[in-house]
């Protein structure tokens, strides 16, 4: 039980059921019992009230809770009263649509009903498409498809515009950050279709746990929606445990390696035959602990082929099959990227591994919720890695316990992404004088610009499409770039693997890389950034590669700015140039440093918004007086507040960069910058500078918590990088700024 | 807060800066020079331009392409529009139709001056539609009717005036020139078919930049020249109209010998059929092998239907002598004997042989000859009880 700091068992919870309303058609009731529903949850019987009175809603409960019926009972029963009546059902992935419809089909054979349902996606076949638009009765599919295949052609959709009585909108949570800000103006355009076409449907939305589900809702939806989160739904025993790895370096504040111990950890599972999945932050550590869990196995002279790895980046023939593997026990053990969050269904596994903090509290409890079968005892067991955000969690049980989920932060009016709707929604349908879009109250002003630039034209009191494109092909909604970098392996012929965006491409295809697939190793022989193509072969190498990111920031405008103890805070725009600089090679195993390589890639330029704290410049004597140096502690500070600042933001780490500048040629002082890595920013930094101070208190209390002498990677970094004084430099910089605070506070 | 356009500026650099140009005093003046008229006014009405084109060629012809063509006048379509893209951003700007009937052509062209109009537009175009009996178009089931389709219901207007009999040329035309044109396109078609040469055609997708320079800087780079394209373009449908069908009635034989396959093809959906048999004969005698098996293969369909099973039978024969492998031409010679001649023996002959063609063929052949097996222990079921 040593380094365990949290053992937390969770009772099992019985049942809370009531009758099926009257108002449900008898063939539907019969059909579910049919299928060994006999009542509904309470959270069901809500959720069909809320719907049939015509209230927008969000339905949050846990994993296995019986969500799907709370949008497919209200649904069916509508489609059972009214032949005419059409839904529109909006998952985040084609493989959420794919599984929905199996359900659906299932359930509508048994009833005998004449209810129509199809997935239309990328997929869906030209022929079948006329069929779908004219005569589908519920249409499932994803924001991508919504955004460049159903929106735009609406005019082939009337039978669906003009009936749309229910949109359903499944892992709302999921439509955060830059996905969610696009997702909520698809939206926007999809509530002046159905205006157009005289509809006004119900929302019913289902979210995992946030903070905010409400707020996120009505941010996404652009309309209030009603809250169903008391879950009736029963719950076998579960342990959550924590679990710190032990100290190898109290110098450098090491700990053993979170891949290292999931894998051991994993074993006795292997052993007893209890499925398990392992969860991990980043493709290349599920690479690392499929490589270990395969070792494993072969030990126990079990075949490795019943562990299996899963991301993105796999092609969809693959993980249909991985997942099809774990619902029927066929595959034992999964290492995955969180890609395996999602409502995907593979059936509820024994056990849950977390190697290292899943990043927000929201998506811990989804990981964690894969374990768990309704009578069942469960574990679910998180290890932190020396990350300060997993040093903090895990040192302090007590935060991830009692306190609230993170926030779903989105920013439909991010200048970008907004405009690039516009032009989509005005493809779609002309702008009438006094329209607005979304929230904004510059559409007009926005519409004239696109007019100046000959993508509109004003003619009568309309803003008419006149461009010969189609705007929806140049807008992505899930990465700032459209275009991504495809991975061929050269081994033998010419077979493409996998691809990525151009951001991650710098860090995973470099050339010389080291990128991993399936649990194999391949060397990047040429990254062409002309054709976004990178050559890969086959190798066995025993080391991996961690590449690195240098960031410039050159051009800013402030929009809010404000006084603070030791200087002020401001949120504004930047512009910045990102380079991947240099890679290192680590041995596996041991994680030493093998070497280290140059990186030739071109700088990716773009335009963002920044939260900055613009400290004293007399700072600096003050520090060097009592033998500390500004320089260390600016350092110190950047590594532990981006590292912590997640926590408060439904944000990846890797959503948010900090810079430190002893003096920066913009502002004319030392200064932190921290800014949102996507273009124009999706509301982080906006976030960022309103918690400013919650911010420094936690990184405060992490520096304070943290058991290494002079900085390690879980507070302010390795001494190497951040310096000899940074952890005390930083600690003395939060205490001065937190006690003039208070100071303040007292006077 | 910066200036709002300085900023969209910085977030959209996709967006080519807007060329200057010089506003037109007069933009619609060439046109309006050229015979255009308004109909209404400026922002909300549009211009119509109309002339007599003659009486040949006859009306009449259309039946020999597609014989379910109703009487009465036929609209010759086609459109300009300010993109390629579906979807309903893309507007249509010039229609042109040609009315044809028996007394002669009339050509008849709707120009939208700006998308103020388009309802009074649309209402004109779809005023002329509700009087004919049918449309004869290039491409015009696959591209102007679903964008003049989409437009019309963004005005929430009627679009049944647009559901009726339809004579796409693209797709018999496409069909006659495949392999021999290089393409189906309709000046490729005018001059490989028609033996006509455009002089002094601005090239159709021009005609969105064109129609853009009006838009958006009030200036004219062309309108008079899009307006005449569509012209050229409806007015030479009734020539090719004329042409295919005197191909039909004979015609082909100046074509090439590789055209006669499909002639009778297309003479057969005409319902042509004795004319197709002389076609088809003639592609009987081509020289790629597959198309000697295609024209039998027809031949043999319209023998059987005309339940001349003899006659079908030796057209599979000479297919098996030409081509010994064909198993398709096994298996239909097989049913004719089994069925209508009488032949088991023969027919099991040649279930057997194609029995040991099939396993050559891999996974397909596995299935195939499942399906042949059990063809084969039926002949042997029915043979046996026979004797």
């Amino acid at each position: 039980m040593q380094n365990v700091t949290l053992w937390h068992t969770s009772d099992p919870v019985a049942a809370r059921s009531v009758p099926f309303p009257e108002s449900v058609d008898a063939r539907l009731r019969d059909a579910l019992k049919q299928r060994g529903i006999e009542q509904l949850y309470t959270h069901q019987e809500q959720a069909f009230a809320n719907a049939r009175a015509g209230h927008h809603q969000v339905v949050v409960t846990p994993t296995a809770s019986g969500k799907t019926l709370c949008y497919n009972l209200p649904v069916l029963a509508r489609c059972l009263e009214d032949p005419e009546a059409r839904a529109l059902y909006l998952f985040p992935t084609k493989a959420l649509s794919q599984d929905q419809v199996n359900g659906l089909h299932a359930l509508i054979e048994v009833m005998e009903a004449d209810i129509k349902t199809f997935t239309f996606d990328g997929d869906t076949p030209a022929a079948a498409r006329k069929t779908i638009r004219s005569s589908g009765h519920i249409v499932v599919t994803n924001p991508d498809m919504l955004h460049q295949g159903i929106l735009p052609h609406h005019t082939a959709w009337v039978k669906l515009f003009e009936n749309l009585q229910y949109v359903v909108i499944d892992e709302l949570h999921h439509y955060r950050g830059v996905f969610g800000s696009h997702v909520a103006n698809v939206l926007r355009r999809l509530r002046r279709i159905c205006e157009f076409y005289g509809s006004n449907p119900v929302y019913i939305c289902c979210s995992a746990t946030i903070a905010n589900p409400q707020e996120h809702a009505r941010r996404l939806l652009g309309q209030d929606a009603v809250l169903v989160d008391d879950n009736g739904a029963p719950r076998g025993r579960r342990h959550l445990v924590f679990y710190n790895p032990p100290v190898v370096n109290a110098e450098l504040g090491i700990r053993r390696s979170v891949v290292k111990e999931a894998a051991r950890l994993a074993r006795p599972f292997l052993e007893t035959g209890s499925q398990v999945i392992v969860f991990g932050r980043s493709r290349v550590r599920v690479e690392l602990l499929l490589t270990y869990l395969k070792q494993a196995m072969a030990r126990l002279n079990r075949p490795t082929s019943k562990v299996r790895g899963y991301r993105g980046g796999y092609l969809p023939n693959e993980r249909r099959e991985i997942e099809r593997g774990l619902r029927d026990g066929s595959i034992l053990a999964v290492a995955s990227t969180n890609a395996l969050e999602l409502g995907i269904d593979i059936g509820q596994l024994d056990a849950c591994i977390m190697a290292g903090y899943a990043g927000t509290i929201a998506s811990t409890w989804q990981q964690a919720g894969r374990a768990g079968r309704r009578s069942e005892e469960s574990l679910a067991l998180l290890i932190a890695s020396s990350a300060p955000l997993d040093q903090y969690v895990i040192e302090h049980p007590e935060f991830f316990l009692d306190s609230d989920p993170e926030q779903a932060i989105i920013d439909p009016d991010n200048l970008a992404i907004h405009l690039s709707h516009l032009k989509c929604a005005a493809f779609e349908l002309p702008f009438a004088d006094g329209d607005r879009f979304g929230e904004s109250s510059a559409t007009g002003e926005m519409l004239d610009y696109l007019v100046e630039h000959r993508v509109l034209t004003r003619s009568g009191d309309k803003w008419h499409w006149m461009a010969d494109t189609y705007p929806a092909e140049d807008v992505s909604l899930r990465s700032a770039v459209v275009e991504n970098v495809v991975i061929i392996d050269t081994t033998r012929g010419r077979e493409v693997i996998g691809e990525t965006d151009l951001l991650s491409a710098q860090l995973l295809v470099h050339d010389d890389a080291i990128y991993m697939h399936q649990g194999r190793q391949y060397h990047v022989d040429r990254l062409d950034w002309e054709r976004k193509e990178a050559y890969v072969t086959a190798v066995r190498v025993n080391y991996y590669t961690d590449a690195q990111i240098k960031g410039e920031i050159h051009a800013l405008d402030a929009m809010d700015e404000e006084e603070v103890p030791l200087g002020r805070r401001v949120h504004g725009e930047i512009g910045l140039i990102t380079k991947a600089t240099m890679f290192k090679k680590i041995k596996l195993g041991t994680h030493e440093n093998l070497g280290a390589g140059r990186i030739h890639l071109p700088e990716l330029e773009h335009h963002t918004t920044a939260f900055w704290w613009v400290l004293e410049e007399q700072l600096e004597a003050c520090l060097r007086e009592d033998g500390l140096s500004l320089g260390d502690g600016l350092k110190g500070l950047a590594h532990v507040v981006s590292r912590v600042a997640p926590l408060f933001l439904m944000a990846d780490p890797s959503d948010i960069r900090a810079v430190p500048m002893v003096r920066s040629p913009l502002t004319g002082g030392p200064t932190l910058f921290i800014y949102d890595t996507y273009p124009g920013g999706v509301g982080f930094s906006r976030k960022l500078y309103d918690l400013h101070e919650i911010i420094l208190e936690a990184a405060a209390d992490r520096l304070g918590g943290c058991g290494c002498l002079n900085g390690c990677p879980a507070c302010t970094g390795s001494t190497l990088e951040a310096g000899d004084l940074a952890r005390r430099s930083a600690s003395a910089l939060l205490a001065l700024a937190l006690a003039r605070r208070r100071g303040a506070a007292a006077g | 807060m910066s200036d709002l356009r300085h900023r969209l500026a910085r977030f959209d650099r996709q967006l080519p800066p807007a060329p200057a140009r010089v506003r037109d005093r007069e933009p619609l003046g060439a046109l309006l020079r050229a015979g255009a008229r308004w109909c209404g006014e400026a922002p909300t009405g549009y211009l119509k331009i109309e002339r007599e084109l003659g009486a040949s060629p006859a009306r009449e012809l259309v039946v020999g392409l597609d014989a379910s063509m109703p009487d009465g006048d036929l609209l010759v379509l086609d459109t300009e529009t300010t993109g390629l893209e579906s979807g309903t951003g893309t507007m249509v700007f010039v229609v042109g139709l040609v009315r044809w009937s028996t007394r002669g052509q009339r050509l008849l062209q709707f120009f939208l001056p700006e998308p103020a109009g388009e309802q009074a537009f649309l209402t004109a175009v779809l005023a002329e539609f509700s009087g004919a009996a049918g449309f004869v178009s290039y491409n015009g089931r696959g591209f102007d009717i679903p964008r003049l389709r989409s437009r019309i219901r963004l005005q929430k207007m009627d679009d049944q005036a647009l559901d009726r009999p339809h004579l796409d040329l693209l797709y018999p035309t496409r069909r006659l020139v495949r392999g021999w044109l290089p393409d189906a396109r309709l000046k490729t078609v005018e001059e490989g078919l028609l033996g006509e040469f455009r002089a002094d055609d601005l090239p159709g997708e021009f005609a969105p930049g064109v129609y853009r320079d009006l838009l958006s800087a009030g200036c004219d780079s062309g309108l008079v020249d899009v307006v005449r394209h569509n012209a050229m373009d409806v007015e030479s449908l009734p020539r090719l109209v004329a042409r295919l069908s005197g191909i039909l009635d004979g015609g082909w034989r100046d074509l090439p010998r590789s055209c006669a396959l499909q002639v009778g093809r297309l003479q057969l959906e005409c319902g042509q059929h004795d004319r197709a048999r002389l076609a088809l004969d003639v592609a009987r005698d081509a020289e790629l092998p597959a198309l000697r098996g295609r024209a039998r293969a027809l031949l043999a369909a319209m023998s059987r239907r005309d339940a001349n099973y003899r006659a079908a039978a030796s057209l599979w024969e000479e297919q098996l002598q030409d081509q010994p492998a064909d198993l398709h031409a096994r298996v239909e010679l097989a049913k004719l004997l089994e069925h209508r001649l009488d032949d088991l023996d023969r027919a099991l002959l040649l279930i057997a042989g194609a029995r040991d063609l099939a396993t050559l063929g891999g996974e397909h052949g596995a299935v195939l000859c499942e399906q042949l097996d059990h063809r084969y222990r039926r002949l042997v079921r029915k043979r046996g009880r026979k004797r």
